[in-house]
């Protein structure tokens, strides 16, 4: 009775509160009105913000509509700009450098990232300081990062041309990571590991610290070795927890641009531009809207394709 | 009248076609979304990406409609 009059109270206050034209109107309701209510703005602000601009994108992308030109008539081209993106050479080499950099990025932070939550999972002395000054690159803005791997990269001042140089032995002015056709490419993708290797090192984590310690004991029962036990309990049993990083970090580095676009805009040519930074010329340089529009639908389908993959892993993996 | 299993851990038998099963279905919607994703960032043919976009597209239509069917 006690507890019932307690949980009443403050509802009772708020029901005195409530002012008796709103009352009358509130109390005609049913319970499904009122939660619609409730959450009817937050619907037509999604609704505004998410829902509205992906239709107009669509729409836009079967025009010949340019921002510059808002005053020209706009046609109706029908699929004339994605049949030119999808047969575009030019499209194609930018999907090839997007392919490098999300390929390699993924391998190098899965396998640094993994190999990382297998020592720090270790009780050692000082992990959990370690722990906190290994994730603070995961922390920073991209903006931030971009803008002092810059200087990071200076082959005159540079950090790393000198460290490169002190153990290469040569001359830290010899070679350009930004300026160069062959080294850029790589120095995007050194960045984005040093960046983003911490957040798949978290995943990994909490993979390792899911799996039970009877297993590992009656592993050691059977008298299975180290390697067996990685080989056979540790890894099958993280697999989940990894395939959650490696499609995360993908679906993130398809659409990677502020770091890149910081970094090196695209350049030396076009040996760094990604699909990303191709998709901002067309649409902020060259002004084709309603191809830059066709673009980014095409980049949409098949980021949304790898999200719905993403979405069932993770349900896989709180199934476990 | 309603009639009711001896057993009520026994789910009944479903009339959804045991081929049209969510968990398979899903399965052949996400290898179509990962060919297409993979045609679209190949090296080797020019004609597997101007394909790459119908196939990711198909994949992703067809995942978001089996989605809803039942397990």
């Amino acid at each position: 009775m006690n507890a019932r009059s307690d949980s009443e109270g403050p509802a009772r206050n708020v029901a005195n509160m409530t002012p008796d034209r709103v009352a009358r109107t509130v109390r005609g309701l049913s319970d499904k009105a009122i939660a619609w209510l409730f959450i009817g703005p937050t619907m037509l602000l999604l609704l505004a913000i998410n829902l509205f601009p992906l239709i107009w994108t669509i729409q836009l992308s079967f025009t010949n509509y340019r921002a510059n030109r808002p005053n020209a008539p706009i046609l109706n081209i029908g699929l004339d700009h994605y049949r030119a993106i999808l047969t575009d050479p030019d499209i194609w080499l930018r999907m090839q450098a997007t392919a490098h950099f999300v390929f390699w990025t993924i391998a190098l932070q899965t396998i640094i990232g993994f190999a990382l939550a297998y020592l720090v999972d270790r009780k050692f002395r000082g992990h959990g300081f370690w722990t906190t000054l290994i994730l603070v690159p995961m922390m920073l803005s991209p903006a931030v990062v971009g803008n002092f791997w810059t200087f990071l990269y200076q082959p005159q001042i540079g950090l790393f041309n000198y460290i490169v140089g002190f153990f290469a032995n040569v001359p830290p002015g010899s070679f350009k990571m930004l300026g160069d056709v062959t080294l850029s490419p790589w120095a995007i993708i050194i960045v984005d590991t040093w960046m983003w290797t911490p957040y798949v090192m978290l995943i990994c984590l909490a993979g390792l610290r899911s799996i039970p310690d009877y297993i590992y004991e009656a592993a050691e029962v059977d008298r299975a070795s180290n390697w067996r036990q990685f080989i056979s309990i540790t890894l099958p049993m993280c697999m989940p927890f990894i395939m959650l990083a490696v499609l995360f970090r993908g679906i993130e580095n398809f659409k990677m641009f502020d770091m890149v676009n910081l970094l090196t805009s695209g350049g030396p040519g076009s040996t760094t531009e990604l699909a990303s930074i191709t998709l901002k010329r067309a649409a902020f340089e060259a002004w084709r809207t309603g191809y830059s529009s066709a673009f980014a639908i095409i980049l949409f389908v098949a980021v949304f394709g790898l999200a719905n993959i993403y979405v069932k892993t993770l349900n896989k993996v709180k199934a476990r | 009248m309603k009639s009711e299993s001896p057993n009520p851990n026994i789910e009944p038998q479903s009339a959804w076609p045991k081929w049209l099963r969510r968990g398979q279905m899903e399965n052949v919607a996400t290898a179509l979304i990962a060919a297409g994703v993979l045609m679209m960032l190949q090296p080797f043919m020019m004609v597997l990406f101007t394909y790459s976009f119908v196939t990711t597209l198909a994949g992703v239509v067809m995942f978001t409609i089996v989605s809803k069917f039942p397990e």
